[in-house]
């Protein structure tokens, strides 16, 4: 059996009811009561209530009576720059206490679907309930508060989100359940070990990307602990998914055939975790590396720089606020974006040419002792050809002014393969197509020069052609051979005045 | 500069011109990297030809450096389809939605953001669009710091915008076959320029336009530096007419 397989068998029924009740009572905290202005923030401050009482629930503070809460209601509103109204305030905190009015004293109470019973239920809970041993109720004294276990999970909840240790806890929890044999709640429980892990392995991969997009992304709060502490928290959790399997025979050797296949498939499930986990644990060190390497390599990348965006700078700061002079200066903004669309169609074979250039140095790479500093040497242009082939190219702007690409169709086949023997004889030509040159004699780097002074060594005639121009159109006919396509271009010459 | 490098040089800059974008792993871009030589080559080629090379931090980018472009581009296909006094609204409509667009998938600090993945809806789109030019509308009227000119341009494009419905046929028809005299029709027509040069995803079918890395890479380096923008600055108080009514 695959270890996919396991994982996809994720029953979607089992355990809804329960589910439910904990999204239940999430979403009533906050609403037990009308709170006028404060509605939009109710569970934001409710939820403030519960933490509020956790705290002082651990430290022994006995300052959990409702009047306490109600001032620290008003504390939160001054925070939270709301107005605080008594009336509203006293409201708030009576809707955490009760559903409904306060003097009623009511339960939380909504009907669920239960899906072992395949009926709506009764579901009714409370966020705080009296606190019997701080409150010295007999001697007169107020409620005290205390959380119930359903607002801790709600606290437990939210904070794992926070928390970084997530994923530990979420093992720990894993590791006890099987170890009493509750394999039914393990799991789901491995189930959102797997999906934590997944997350996080997500999280290493977006960081890396966000490094290498700008270094300073370094500093991001990804990961607050220190490389020694991580890596002594991956080994621990190593350590754990170890100590797991080594139950697995002890503990499916004692159990039901059905237990047995339910405890198989669960630690089947969890060999997934445990590779997705050293996934993981390579990503997070990778990442922690590059952040060394970029610190202690290039310092330079990180120097505070003033950061534009065209959002803020160019969009907000300029255009939204008052137009651009004219229109047509979006043209100079946006024109950069886009990038040249040839016209021209490169022959199969070449673009076959540059795979087998890339074997060449694969091969190269198993021998690379030896040819490292070689290299895969490029073949030497065999620059006689380009003269034979460009001389009549010349000869025609000589005596006719110009040159037509189309004219190249009436080349022999073999004419043509030597055109396509070498990749450069065709961008050459394109050379001269692309942008205006004039001819001059002497040394140049310019190929196009270089060649027009290779070709007047042999051909004194064409110093007719020094100082002109080379310019193109599309007025000519288009290349239109098998394997080669090429724009009606068509070359002409342009008197230079001043040269 | 020799002839291997020369040769270097303009393999990788008609790889280039082929391809728009070449990650660094590819094998010209290495010679690139390592050759001083290559560099000026491949400099001398895109400068002569109006053009630039972009390093970004995964790809090496050949794009127009400005106007004067010997090149066409999908974006100057698009301007010569509008060419003329009567049509010209139209480019300028377009260049506002393109414009709009950045500046709505533009993100700070470099950061992943959801809607890099999620991308902009053709709805959300649309109603910026509607709302960035009934502001202009507004204010060109009583501010006196937007142009004659742009004044004139603008109530000429905000009829052309509000005239049209949000989109012809009926729910089921796909984009692509609306005709673009209604607002998504012609945001699917401005957008194309992007789609052509494959920076964007068109998604037709949800009414969605996904940014691709490539267009993030060319956002940077065009618009988050501080030189280009001071050259853009330049460009855009260039002969500047504020407020001259």
């Amino acid at each position: 059996m695959s270890i996919s397989k396991g994982v996809k068998t994720m029953d979607v029924y089992n355990g809804l009811f329960e589910r439910l009740k904990k999204i239940k009572s999430i979403s009533a905290l906050g609403t037990g009561r009308q709170v006028g202005s404060l509605a939009p923030h109710s569970q934001s401050i409710a939820l403030q209530l519960l933490l509020y009482v956790m705290k002082h629930e651990m430290l022994e503070n006995d300052q959990r009576s409702k009047e306490d809460l109600i001032n620290y209601t008003k504390e939160i509103l001054t925070r939270m720059g709301l107005k605080s109204d008594e009336e509203e305030t006293t409201a708030l905190v009576e809707s955490v206490i009760h559903y409904g009015a306060y003097e009623r004293g009511e339960s939380f109470s909504f009907e669920l679907y239960n899906e072992k019973t395949g009926q709506l239920e009764d579901f009714s809970f409370r966020y705080l309930v009296t606190d019997k041993e701080a409150s010295q109720l007999e001697k007169g004294g107020r409620s005290i508060y205390r959380l119930t276990d359903l607002s801790k999970e709600i606290i437990f909840m939210t904070r794992e989100i926070l928390d970084e240790y997530g994923f530990s806890v979420e093992q720990f929890y894993v590791s006890q359940l099987i170890k009493n044999g509750n394999f039914t709640d393990a799991r789901g429980a491995v189930d959102n070990l797997i999906m934590k892990v997944k997350d996080l392995i997500k999280d290493e991969e977006v960081f890396y990307e966000n490094i290498i997009r700008n270094p300073r992304n370094i500093f991001l709060e990804h990961r607050r602990l220190n490389s020694k502490i991580i890596k002594q928290q991956f080994e621990d959790e190593t350590e754990v998914f170890e100590k797991m399997f080594k139950w697995k025979t002890l503990l499916l050797k004692s159990e039901s055939d059905e237990k047995k296949k339910a405890g198989e498939e669960i630690f089947e499930k969890l060999e997934y975790a445990r590779v997705l986990h050293d996934v993981l644990a390579e990503k997070v060190i990778e990442n922690m590396e590059l952040k060394i390497r970029i610190r202690s390599q290039y310092p330079d990348l990180l120097w505070q720089q003033q950061n534009y965006s065209f959002k803020e700078h160019i969009w907000e700061g300029i255009i939204d606020q008052k137009g651009l002079d004219a229109m047509d200066t979006f043209e100079k903004i946006l024109a950069p974006l886009f990038s040249p669309v040839i016209d021209f169609i490169y022959p199969l074979d070449w673009a076959w040419q540059s795979q087998q250039t890339q074997f060449k140095e694969e091969k190269s790479l198993e021998d690379l002792h030896f040819e490292i500093d070689e290299g895969y040497q490029v073949p030497p242009i065999d620059f006689e050809l380009i003269k034979k082939l460009f001389q009549p190219i010349f000869k025609s702007l000589l005596y006719k002014g110009s040159f037509d690409f189309g004219s190249l169709d009436s080349l022999t086949i073999d004419e043509k393969n030597e055109w396509l023997s070498q990749r450069i004889n065709i961008e050459l030509l394109m050379m001269y197509a692309m942008t205006p040159i004039v001819l001059k004699k002497g040394e140049y780097s310019d190929l196009r020069l270089k060649l027009f002074n290779a070709l007047l060594a042999e051909k004194p005639n064409l110093n007719q052609l020094i100082g002109r121009r080379i310019q193109a159109q599309l007025t000519g006919t288009p290349i239109q051979w098998e394997v080669l396509e090429i724009s009606p271009y068509k070359l002409y010459l342009e008197e230079v005045a001043d040269e | 500069m020799n002839n291997k490098s020369m040769q270097e040089a303009s393999e990788l800059f008609f790889a280039l011109l082929e391809q728009q974008v070449l990650p660094f792993t590819n094998d010209l871009v290495n010679n690139y990297n390592k050759n001083q030589e290559v560099r000026q080559g491949v400099k001398a080629m895109a400068d002569a030809a109006g053009l630039m090379v972009m390093i970004g931090h995964q790809n090496i980018h050949l794009v127009a450096s400005g106007i004067d472009s010997k090149f066409a581009t999908s974006y100057t296909h698009m301007k010569s389809k509008y060419t003329g006094l009567k049509l010209k609204k139209y480019f300028y409509l377009a260049n506002i939605i393109i414009s709009i667009f950045i500046y709505l998938i533009d993100r700070d600090n470099n950061m992943r953001i959801q809607r890099e993945e999620e991308g902009i809806t053709y709805f959300k789109l649309e109603s910026e669009i509607s709302k960035t030019l009934d502001h202009w509308y507004k204010q060109s009227k009583i501010n006196e710091e937007f142009s004659k000119k742009w004044q004139i341009d603008i109530e000429e494009i905000y009829p052309l915008w509000n005239n049209w419905p949000l989109k012809r046929g009926n729910e089921q028809d796909d984009i692509s076959l609306l005709k673009k005299e209604n607002k998504l029709g012609f945001i699917h027509e401005a957008i194309k320029p992007l789609k052509d040069q494959n920076l964007i995803i068109d998604h037709m079918v949800e009414y969605r336009i996904i940014p691709k890395e490539a267009l993030y890479e060319r956002i940077d380096l065009l618009y988050h530096r501080r030189d280009r923008f001071k050259e853009i600055k330049n460009l855009i108080e260039e002969g500047v007419n504020y407020g001259e009514n």
